[in-house]
């Protein structure tokens, strides 16, 4: 089977090519590598390259070894009756999911497709070329509006990495590494990394990411909580319409998702269509994206981790409001909408959220291979100090307890260069 | 659970159960049950994880549960739910004491005859005598009563979901033009007093009284008084609350035999906030408290109730792909084990229950309480729990 290039759709008969090989697939596996078939252009080169390889492991097989591999899936899909399901083989729907998580077999099945994957991974592996290594960084901020205490911000990181005491004010990382993206951009471009998806800057405040010189190259992605508000706002109406039945919900999300929203976009990110893509399937994937900036900041880095692998992702948390009396009962409702009362920022709780969630953006580079070596930072500004989490033998690892921010600058662009 | 925890609530109960017993020099024992019919309260809450609660970290955010309420209980370290980790499902399956596989949202009624439906044929207990309160958004009137066949709504609960009703008067309230309701106390007593009208009313999915499209007198002013306390309370409005206050309205109200009740502030964290989310665990332990001392203080329910108090299941583990405590999806430990704690006439004070019990064991032991004889159903009752 012929490949297509990372950057270019497949052609019409490349597709059919490729759905004819994913036809021979179990039923259960079938919706959702036909849905990355089928939003292509909307994929970042890592899910391209993943799908390749999965592709790749499937023609591998000799007949005999594609069944042997099938058969133990296929097995547990007839006990399950998946056939006389109403399941999509297009797409991931709600229904699909709900139907193979109410089956007793579930556990099982998950198992099965792990299995499966890992045996089609293995088989891709055989013979590809090893990638060349870059260095990796995630830079996590929790800005100086949260007061957070040394237990909040650092207890959840113990297990590994350890705290430095940043000389001097702690903000000025930020304003190094914002104001001199050239340099992070430089090292990307030098080290192969020219597609947007190398970098990303996720702001749950607003004024970090636009801050991004939008020419350097390659050009971050940026996402802002507060440049996506009026996008959000308009979303949250829309999902808020949702109804309870399955098949009513799967035809408003499909709705959402092929829903001109130009009109809300932010103007600055005209024409990345990627990225709108992106957004929608991050809002649509729940976990608070389009409820509270700081759930919005974690849920679309650990996103933007699983699906582009970065070699850079800057993080940084914000305030969100008190909730309202009365219409917290309805969190899902915008309350600029529902309650004519002020705004009111909670620091204190914003806190508490933000400390955890950043540390999930850690947990989750962790189940990655491509991050087993990255550089992490979690920065407190408010306390002056960062977690650091630095490859063995690296200078961070081992030297001194204390870095200026311009020290901790220059670490980042030598993480990236390694 | 590890040995480790396994480990602590043995001391922590025998710690406190200490304390309890040089304060009050004994337990609660059966010879207090008088000899009218026994009463039971199941009360569940949403997803928390035991490090949230009785995890060495977690006590904190339930001084009342572990100070107060721990010494006179009999304490299940292990409760297992094996079945599907959604509301509806894992709620239904205590009810039924089958695992259900249902529809997540409430669209099918549970597939096997509810606690309710065997109260109520086999005592010949009338609907006012069984009900369901619930503050969680994931369910349906359904949850009250099977399909089953011989069974099914003539024998099944008053159901009636107090946050939903909430819900629908805020946001009525702001989609009518008068979002400026929302803000003040007074008027919102009107927003929700006008959702009992029968225009409203349907959209509330209650089901009492056998389905009426209107509340009766009776029930009705039960729901105005609740309204009442609600605005004039001074803690902060949440869907917990007014789901307790219409519970106590209820027992006041009604004294039914058989209550189950569910609370689900502690599910913010579906929205991605730790801290809300612990606000509610902290809630729930308020007013779990409140309900034992509204308990103690009813003489139609002092002496003769046993109170259940169960987590529907905990939450995903921090760093779990699913996203740790935001869901409670996963096939795990941190997701399927939790505890559960009983106190009252079936129970014994400072009882450390360490064996593995199954949520559909509560139906069974609803029902061995209740003196329920036909009740087939996967889950045995619990031996320890009995009069």
């Amino acid at each position: 089977m012929s490949r297509p290039a990372k950057d270019q759709s497949p052609s019409d008969a490349e597709l059919a090519g490729y759905r004819r090989t994913v036809a021979r697939l179990p039923l259960t596996v079938r919706p959702s590598v036909n849905e990355q078939l089928n939003k292509w252009t909307m994929l970042f080169p890592f899910e391209r390259g993943q799908l390749e390889n999965f592709l790749r492991g499937v023609e591998a097989f000799t007949p005999a070894e594609f069944n042997a591999v099938m058969a133990p899936l296929e097995a547990l899909e007839a006990k399950m009756g998946v056939a006389h399901w109403r399941f999509s083989e297009t797409s991931n729907t709600m229904e699909n999911s709900g139907q193979l998580a109410r089956s007793p077999y579930y556990a099982e099945w998950r198992q099965a497709v792990q299995d499966l994957f890992n045996a089609l991974h293995a088989k891709a592996r055989q013979g590809a070329a090893a990638e060349p290594e870059h260095g990796r960084v995630i830079v996590l901020v929790l800005p100086a509006s949260l007061p957070v205490d040394e237990h909040t911000a650092f207890d959840p990181w113990q297990a590994r990495g350890r705290r430095m005491a940043i000389d001097g004010d702690a903000r000025e990382f930020m304003r190094l590494l914002v104001d001199r993206w050239a340099d992070c951009a430089d090292v990307l471009s030098t080290t192969g990394s020219v597609d947007s998806s190398a970098a990303w800057v996720i702001d749950g405040e607003g004024p970090l990411a636009q801050a991004i010189h939008p020419a350097s190259v390659p050009q971050a992605s940026c996402l802002s909580y507060a440049q996506l508000d009026p996008f959000r706002r308009e979303f949250l109406a829309d999902m808020n319409v949702v109804p309870r039945d399955l098949h009513e919900a799967s035809d408003t999300i499909t709705m959402l998702e092929r829903r001109d929203w130009s009109e809300w976009w932010p103007h600055e990110l005209a024409g990345q269509d990627r990225l709108k893509n992106f957004v929608v399937d991050t809002y649509l994937s729940g976990n608070g994206a389009l409820i509270f900036s700081n759930a919005f900041a974690q849920w679309t880095s650990s996103e933007v981790l699983r699906r582009a692998r970065p070699r850079l992702l800057v993080a940084r948390f914000g305030l969100r409001n008190k909730p309202k009396p009365f219409t917290s009962i309805a969190l899902f409702e915008d309350q600029t909408k529902v309650s004519p009362l002020p705004d009111t920022p909670d620091p204190e709780n914003s806190a508490i959220d933000a400390a955890i969630l950043a540390h999930y953006v850690g947990l989750a580079a962790q189940r990655y291979t491509e991050y087993q070596r990255a550089l992490v930072v979690c920065v407190a500004e408010h306390l002056n100090a960062a977690w650091v989490i630095a490859p063995q033998n690296a200078p961070l690892a081992t030297g001194p307890v204390s870095l200026s921010p311009a020290q901790l600058h220059r670490a980042v662009l030598d993480a990236l260069r390694a | 659970m590890d040995i480790s925890r396994r480990a602590f609530f043995r001391s922590l109960a025998a710690l406190s159960v200490a304390e309890w017993a040089q304060q009050r020099g004994r337990g609660l024992s059966a010879e207090t049950i008088d000899s009218s019919r026994p009463k039971v309260i199941v009360l569940s809450c949403g997803g928390v994880r035991c490090q949230e609660t009785f995890g060495q970290e977690g006590v904190g955010n339930i001084p009342h549960l572990h100070r107060d309420l721990l010494p006179k209980s009999t304490f299940f370290t292990q409760i297992r739910n094996l079945g599907v980790t959604s509301h509806y499902n894992t709620i239904s399956s205590y009810l039924t004491g089958n695992w259900q596989h249902v529809d997540d949202w409430g669209k099918t009624p549970p597939e096997s005859p509810t606690i309710f439906e065997y109260a109520r044929k086999e005592l010949g207990l009338p609907q006012d005598d069984v009900w369901f309160i619930s503050s969680n958004k994931a369910l349906t009137s359904k949850i009250g009563a099977s399909a089953v066949r011989d069974f099914g709504p003539s024998y099944g609960a008053n159901v009636i979901f107090p946050k939903q009703m909430l819900i629908n008067a805020v946001v009525n309230a702001a989609a009518q033009g008068r979002a400026a309701h929302n803000a003040n106390r007074g008027d919102m007593q009107a927003e929700l007093q006008a959702m009992l009208q029968s225009s409203n009313y349907e959209g509330l999915g209650w089901q009492v009284e056998g389905g009426s499209s209107e509340l009766g007198p009776t029930a009705r002013s039960m729901v105005l008084r609740a309204i009442n306390q609600l605005v004039d309370t001074n803690v902060p409005i949440s869907g917990d609350e007014f789901t307790y206050l219409m519970c106590v309205e209820v027992m006041k109200r009604f004294a039914p035999s058989l209550l189950v009740m569910t609370f689900s502030d502690m599910e913010a964290a579906h929205f991605g906030s730790y801290s809300m989310h612990v606000a509610g665990v902290r809630n729930f332990d308020r007013l779990t408290h409140e309900l034992w001392t509204e308990i103690e203080a009813d003489p139609n329910y002092r002496g003769k109730t046993t109170l259940l108090v169960l987590p529907e299941f905990g939450r995903d583990f921090d760093g779990s792909p699913t996203n740790g405590f935001f869901n409670h999806r996963q096939d795990s430990e941190e997701t399927r084990s939790t505890w559960m704690m009983a106190i009252g006439a079936g129970a014994r004070s400072g009882q450390v229950v360490d064996r593995p019990i199954k949520h559909v064991d509560i139906s069974a032991t609803v029902a061995s309480l209740l003196g329920l004889k036909a009740t087939p159903m996967q889950g045995t009752a619990v031996g320890e729990i009995r009069l």
